[in-house]
């Protein structure tokens, strides 16, 4: 008996369309994935790594699968009215929930075991340099340790709320509240899928990752530092958390089950409805029946019928319980992910609740789109799965109407929940207390994230028209959707080709949503004609769909009419295809996408690589004149260069290039003759008249022209927007001679672009070729302009408001300028000029960052040299790809990070105060002195500004408070190493900013504990003396001689280490005794764990040098540690060997003991670096 | 008086290949028509098709002079259906969905809509259970509802695909009732398995068998015209093959436990056999019979 329903049961699920439909999506799903962009650089495509992490992916896309085929099988005799049959015949209680059960599992099992096939397959076509050897393990342990639990349990709690409500949308709720429970899981555990959780650092904690009913957490969590190479070989033992994860979840399900198996109805289910209200059994005079005239034309006939079919059909979605729960759901999720998105930035930013930030971070809104999916599938063959078609279909009613009503009540749907986001980010604001409520821009979230999901609605509404078969439909539209999403990643770049895709521009309290809002309208405007279309074509389908076959409507429908709908398809087509055509117009040749950018770069190279070496003068000084108009998104510059032939040959040619973002420009060369021009590259040679002899001088005129169309995507180094506009100015002036940076690096791309490997040119150029400076800029009278070198004066003339900047000394070619409408903060510092300009109202930090720029100039000052200007100014700007940059004598930092971080949190480490100081430290390291270019040209720049950082933090707060800060840059040092897949290189040649900026830091604090500060200091000192300007730039090695130089032999060899190789710490400690003796002092006998790794060695061995690392004693536990902590004990100890033990006498007791305790020697494990003592000890 | 509704020639057969009509014509005026035919028959398909809810492969449908395939919508603002077998949307009261109906049906009136709906309401004595969800109803009490929301508005054509299925014969009654009142001034069309509620309301009627009309007039002419040919004996179970085989067998059947069977015969045709007045299922059933069996001769008219 079994034995045959069970076969019954697999026929009936294999027959499903929709299982056939999702089969072949999961196939391809794995083959896509498995093809993009997983396993870059030397991780294999078919990685245990990458086919785990493909693996966890595809099933929680299982969750769909599960849902639909669980609503659609076990529910089937509920849909069919078979229940009264069913529960009539013999069939028994346990035979009836096993055979379902098993038979839902086998077979979403079966659809994710294809999904692998596909992952499998997938890698087949790739390049076989870019695979690993094949095991068939590496399929099946992902496949055991996570689709087989997390579809277990799915399909049990799917499969529980089927069995006792028995109803088909309480399973689409659990559907959803299951991929809510992922997103909850992943916002807890910090998964690297969410937006900027990488740059969080967090430890690996139980609760998080048990907490994860997918075990995803887990998964990145744990293989979160894995190096390239453990990627490519091992798998992910399921073992210690993991399994504890896996046996929980298990348990929970069984234990659904169970009671489900308990509890659920093995009867007819009771059609449970609204109570009804007893009616007093009145019996009025019987009213006599007349027929009554009716009127079936005209607008108010339609819209009646349109208003009343809407209202039946948002009923229906709302007086449901579950879709209430899950609202209420939809909101808990949404506070939480604000609560850890705004409240934790990267370095633990905590943000101000502005309700700009709030509703930037609430308008994409995914999730409901499989709301969207299962409603529309509802309502669309709502009709026909009640049986009622043949009692609507028989009025007039035009199918039109009905068409229109259904999608405005997935567009009431829409709003719900729009507005559900809304009252959770107002309701967030209140509990935070922060800011006034910005209610219009709130409603602009009806606009930028209700519009989209329309319009998606009406897609989804029109690909379910085509089905009868609503489950196939929405397997369809979950597929469609998908592909529209992650569109970008497939190779739909433009937001032309994406469906109801716009630019998602970044919200500012300077310039609003700045420069893409413009276009943003546009797009939606593209797609929302377009969507018109495809609601009439949803209509007629549906129509065709609801009587029969195509052939009979189509004959019905013969004569042609130039009715609403003709004029609607025909105003829809050309709206669409005007803004098409406007849109690559106002683009002009710029590359609207990435793709176009990167052949245009291969090109370019192809083109001009060859005369690299022909011999170019240099600029010394440069006169500007800027004109800039924000609200046009326009500027022009008339600027002169005076040019010197500092070679020894004679120069014959000049050779000009200008940005494709520069929209005109003129080039006046006297004496000269344009010999070659390539618009495509913005090149022109011109062929001097008489040789520019070495030494000798000569003047280039220019005049350009910008003008920023929307559509190109937005620049934050070349923003021009109505308040803030921000532009790197020397990247878009005229350049001579090759440029070196337009070529493509990534290995991979050259090779799709047909080039050969990079091979850099050769640094030979040492000099420093520092300029002199003069610049007019001009903006709208109301608006102040910050730039490079000192103002000399301000003036408003013709209704436009002037700023004079001259460099003071010679400076390098850099000279970005900011215009807002700015309040200004001034102050005198030993001489010093100190403006800080920023956005009027935000001004809660400004103290702050005042002191942090006064400390970062004392110390600078004091310890590497004079501070060469005469003012030092931070201005805001909206957007900047980091935090902030350094100009000389300019420091740019954005409006977010600087001055909206919330510093009330005293625990928090302020790294407003950090990211300044770094700015500061600029001044020198990079303004001061230059590192000449080549490989680790960075060191001299990022890490010694980092350096500087470290050192203003420890003045001001203490080196325990600093302590937060280098032990976030040494998570944030593996977070970043573990999510580039290349082998890392040794600081003193890195070009990867999580070695030069989080490393090299660590490394230069590790060398000033080992020697000092004052020795490192004077070692920086010497550096600008010998590399400064005017004398020759300089280079790491530089900077490694001076630091070993005057050292002993062991200091010498680590520091050596440090620069030129890659290992990393696996640092603990443990207390093994604690002895009090007389006189109140305690005798403590610890063990010492030193572990190092990627030295080729497991541990440390005769011929690797020792290490020093600081070993220390605290009278309180660490968590309690703040600036004014001070150690009891505190010794380095040169560590050769694996295992030490040391006994330490101190005279008072002891809370914890620790190694490293500030945390600078990198160590994937900080937690076991400290011992807590307990008090019986 | 002039025919409202003409069937001309109308033919449809389904995808999997059933000839549902094949060359179906037929004349009706104002007042009830009744369908007869066996299960299968196709009266269910041409009700459909009437109702323009499925298009027929070929042939034309005029009512009031317009062809409702050009024009569908013109006959549906006129048309008021009853399928024979329908579901409602859930947690939907008989009340809110009457209104909604009569919105579809055009009725933009609201007192006259709400006067309607009662009037309807207590018409088919659903008046108590208004407030009550349809999907809730049992088996009569929804038929009763279909019929009422086939009332709604001003229907000129109405159809009713087995109305009274289900219907205790008090309901029955009442239906009837309203029926007649309704159809001396609109087409009311009406299949049904029962023969009596033909002969009891339609002055007119047609039977169908295998997508063709095999019979069509007036009941009483039809009746009339059988007078003196129907026969019937008592007889035992064993016989009534030897029967079918020798005489025009119409039908068997078992009247207070004894099987009669029916024959029809210009004269006795057998001892025994004694003549019985003609009804309306005597026409229907030798009807089938010539339709069906292979006797020609049998033709009575
Ligand atoms: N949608 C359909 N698709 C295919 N065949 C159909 C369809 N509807 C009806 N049929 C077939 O058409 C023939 C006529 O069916 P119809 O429902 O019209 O009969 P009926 O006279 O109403 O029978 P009943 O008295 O049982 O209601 C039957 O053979 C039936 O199987
Ligand atoms: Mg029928």
């Amino acid at each position: 008996m079994v034995k045959h329903l069970m076969l019954f049961e697999s026929r009936y699920h294999l027959r499903q369309l929709t299982f056939m439909i999702a089969g072949a999506l999961f196939l391809g799903l794995g083959m896509l994935i498995a093809q993009g962009n997983f396993g870059s650089g030397e991780l294999h495509k078919n990685a245990p790594y990458v086919i785990s992490y493909i693996t966890c992916m595809i099933s929680l896309a299982g969750i769909f699968v599960s849902t639909l085929l669980c609503a659609q099988v076990v529910l089937r005799d509920t849909t069919y009215d078979m229940n009264a049959l069913l529960f009539s015949t013999t069939l028994r209680r346990l035979p009836y929930f096993i055979v379902r059960l098993t038979g839902l599992f086998v077979v979403v099992l079966l659809v994710l075991a294809l999904g692998s096939a596909g992952i499998w397959l997938g890698t087949m076509s790739a390049d076989t340099a870019s695979l690993g050897p094949f095991r068939l393990r590496y399929f099946i342990q992902p496949l055991l340790v996570f689709s087989v639990p997390n579809v277990l349990l799915c399909c049990s709690i799917l499969f529980s709320v089927a069995l006792l409500t028995r109803q088909v949308r309480a399973v689409y709720m659990a559907g959803v509240g299951l991929f809510i429970l992922y997103f909850l899981g992943s916002i807890l555990g910090n998964s690297p899928l969410m937006a900027n959780s990488s740059l969080k650092t967090q430890e690996n904690q139980l609760w998080p990752q048990l907490l994860d009913p997918f075990a995803i957490t887990s998964f990145f969590g744990l293989t979160r530092h894995w190096t390239v190479d453990e990627r490519n070989q091992q798998l992910l033992p399921l073992a210690g958390a993991l399994l504890l994860n896996r046996l929980t979840w298990l348990a929970l399900a069984g234990g659904l089950l169970w009671l489900t198996y308990r509890r659920f109805a093995f009867r007819l289910p009771v059609a449970t409805s609204r109570r009804t209200r007893p009616t007093t059994p009145d019996s009025p005079i019987p009213l006599p029946y007349h027929r009554v005239s009716v009127q079936t034309t005209g607008r108010g006939y339609s819209w009646r019928a349109f208003a009343s079919q809407w209202r039946l059909e948002t009923n229906s979605i709302f007086r449901h319980i579950p879709f209430l729960v899950l609202l209420a759901l939809w909101a808990f999720l949404t506070a939480v992910d604000l609560k850890e998105t705004i409240l934790h930035g990267p370095y633990n930013i905590r943000f101000y609740t502005a309700s700009g930030y709030i509703v930037e971070y609430l308008r994409p809104m995914r999730p409901a789109l499989l709301l969207v999916v299962f409603y529309a599938g509802e309502l669309i063959h709502r009709e026909r799965a009640t049986r009622m078609h043949e009692l609507i279909f028989a009025t007039r009613v035009p199918d039109t109407v009905l068409w229109c009503a259904k999608t405005a009540a997935l567009a009431s749907l829409i709003a719900s929940l729009v507005t559900v986001n809304i009252l959770t980010g107002i309701g967030f604001q209140l509990a935070q207390g922060f800011h006034p409520i910005e209610w219009n821009l709130y409603c602009s979230l009806f606009l930028y994230s209700g519009w989209p999901l329309l319009l998606y609605a009406i897609l989804i509404g029109f690909l379910q028209s085509l089905f009868n078969n609503k489950y196939a439909g929405m397997l369809l539209s979950l597929a469609v959707v998908g592909v529209f999403l992650f569109g970008n990643r497939l190779g739909l770049h433009s937001y032309l080709v994406r469906y109801a895709a716009t630019p998602l521009p970044d919200y500012a309290y300077m310039s609003g949503w700045g420069h893409e809002e413009k276009a943003l309208y546009y797009y939606l405007l593209y797609w929302t004609a377009i969507a018109g279309l495809l609601l009439l074509a949803g209509a007629a389908c549906w129509k065709t769909r609801n009587k029969g076959s195509f052939r009979s409507t189509f004959r019905q429908q013969q004569r042609p009419r130039f009715t609403w709908k003709f004029i609607m398809t025909a105003l829809c087509l050309s709206t669409c295809l005007a803004i098409a055509i406007f849109v690559r117009y106002s683009a002009g040749h710029q590359p609207l996408v990435r793709e176009a950018l990167y052949s245009w770069q291969a090109s370019y190279e192809k083109t001009y690589r060859s005369r690299v070496s022909l011999p170019q003068p240099s600029i010394t000084h440069v006169q500007l004149a800027t004109d800039l108009y924000p609200g046009q998104r326009r500027y022009t510059v008339r600027g002169q260069y005076r040019l010197r032939n500092e070679s020894s040959q004679p120069v014959t040619t000049v050779w000009l290039g200008n940005d494709a973002a520069v929209t005109s420009i003129r080039y006046t060369i006297p004496n000269a003759r344009l010999a070659e021009q390539d618009d495509r590259f913005g090149q022109s040679i011109y062929q001097l008249g008489q040789p520019l002899q070495p030494g000798d001088s000569m003047t280039l005129s220019f005049t350009q022209e910008v003008i920023q169309s929307p559509f190109v995507p937005f620049n934050s180094e070349h923003a021009i927007v109505d308040n803030g506009s921000y532009v790197e100015l020397e990247k878009y002036l005229p350049y001579l001679g090759y440029q070196e940076q337009y070529e493509l690096e990534d290995a991979p791309l050259r090779k799709k672009q047909g080039l050969p490997p990079q091979t850099k040119l050769p640094a030979t150029d040492s000099a420093y070729h520092f300029v002199t400076m003069d610049h007019v800029i001009s903006t709208v009278p109301d608006q102040q302009v910050v730039s490079v070198g000192a103002l000399q004066r301000d003036w408003t003339q013709n209704g436009r408001h002037y700023f004079h900047y001259q460099s003071e000394r010679p400076i390098a070619f850099k000279f970005a300028f900011s215009s807002a409408r700015y309040a200004l903060h001034r102050e005198n510092h030993d001489g010093v000029q100190l403006n800080i300009l920023y956005q009027p109202g935000l001004d809660y930090n400004i103290p702050l960052i005042a002191q942090a720029m006064t400390d970062a100039l004392d110390y600078g000052s004091k310890q590497w040299g004079a501070y060469p200007f005469q003012q030092l100014t931070l201005a805001a700007i909206p957007h900047y790809p980091g935090a902030a940059t350094a100009y000389p004598g300019v420091l740019f930092s954005t409006e977010r990070i600087s001055f909206m971080s919330n510093l009330h949190d005293s625990t928090r480490f302020n790294s407003v105060y950090a990211v300044t100081a770094h700015e500061v430290a600029h001044q020198w390291w990079a303004n001061v002195l230059s590192p000449m270019d080549g490989p680790g040209r960075a060191v001299l720049t990022e890490s010694l500004a980092k350096f500087g950082e470290y050192m203003a933090v420890e003045k001001r707060f203490g080196a325990h408070y600093l302590r937060r800060l280098l032990q976030a840059d040494n998570n944030l040092y593996f977070a970043l190493r573990g999510m580039d897949h290349e082998q890392e290189q040794p600081l003193y040649q890195t070009d990867k900013p999580y070695v030069y900026y989080q490393k090299g830091g660590m490394v230069m604090y590790g060398i000033k504990e080992m020697l000092g500060e004052d020795t490192v200091n004077a070692a920086l000192r010497a550096l600008i003396a010998q590399h400064g300007y005017p004398a020759s730039k300089g280079r790491p090695d530089d900077l490694l001689q001076l630091l070993v130089a005057g050292t002993n032999q062991q200091q010498a060899a680590q520091i050596q280490e440090w620069f030129t190789g890659t290992a990393t710490y696996d640092n603990a400690v443990r207390a093994v005794r604690c002895d009090s003796l007389t006189g109140g002092r305690f005798r403590l006998t610890i063990e010492v764990q030193h572990g190092k790794k990627g030295t080729g060695k497991s541990a440390p061995s005769a011929d690797t040098p020792p290490d020093l690392v600081p070993i220390a004693l605290y009278a309180a536990p660490h968590i309690t540690w703040d600036g004014s902590t001070q150690p009891l004990y505190r010794q380095h100890y040169w560590l050769s060997r694996s295992q030490h033990t040391l006994v330490i006498e101190v005279d008072r007791r002891p809370a914890v003991v620790a190694i490293d305790p500030l945390g600078y020697l990198p160590d994937e494990d900080l937690s076991n670096n400290y011992y807590l003592l307990s008090d019986t000890e | 008086m002039m025919h409202r509704l003409q069937i001309r020639d109308l033919s449809k057969r389904y995808s999997n290949g059933v000839q549902a009509l094949s060359q179906v014509s037929l004349d009706i005026s104002n007042g009830l028509f009744g369908l007869l035919g066996p299960n299968g028959a196709g009266k269910s398909s041409l009700m459909r098709t009437l109702a323009t809810l499925q298009t027929a492969d070929s042939g034309q449908v005029q009512f009031d002079g317009i062809d409702i395939f050009k024009d569908p919508y013109q006959l549906r603002c006129q048309l008021g259906y009853l399928p024979q077998d329908f579901g409602v949307y859930p947690r939907l009261s008989a009340q809110e969905l009457l209104h909604h109906l009569a919105v579809l049906k055009g009725i933009d009136n609201k007192a006259a809509r709400q006067e309607q709906v009662a009037a309807l309401l207590q018409q088919t004595n659903l008046y108590n259970v208004r407030r009550q969800a349809v999907s809730t109803f049992s088996g009569g009490m929804r038929q009763r509802f279909g019929i009422a929301q086939a009332l709604l508005g001003n229907p000129q054509l109405i159809i009713v695909d087995e109305p009274t299925a289900g219907l205790d014969p008090l309901e029955r009654n009442r239906f009837h009732d309203l029926l007649c009142q309704i159809g001396e001034q609109v087409v009311v069309i009406l299949s049904t398995h029962i023969v009596e509620d033909v002969h009891d309301l339609c002055p007119n009627m047609a039977i169908l068998a295998g997508g063709r009309v095999i019979l069509q007039g007036k009941p009483a002419v039809l009746t009339e015209k059988l007078a003196g040919k129907v026969w019937q004996k008592a007889i035992a179970r064993q016989e009534v093959a030897r029967y079918q085989d020798k005489l025009p067998v119409i039908s068997t059947r078992i009247t207070g436990g004894q099987l009669q069977v029916l024959v029809l015969s210009d004269s006795q045709p057998e001892t025994g056999f004694t003549q019985c007045p003609p009804d309306l299922s005597a026409v229907y059933f030798s009807a089938l019979t010539g339709a069906t069996g292979t006797k020609k001769e049998v033709t009575v008219w």
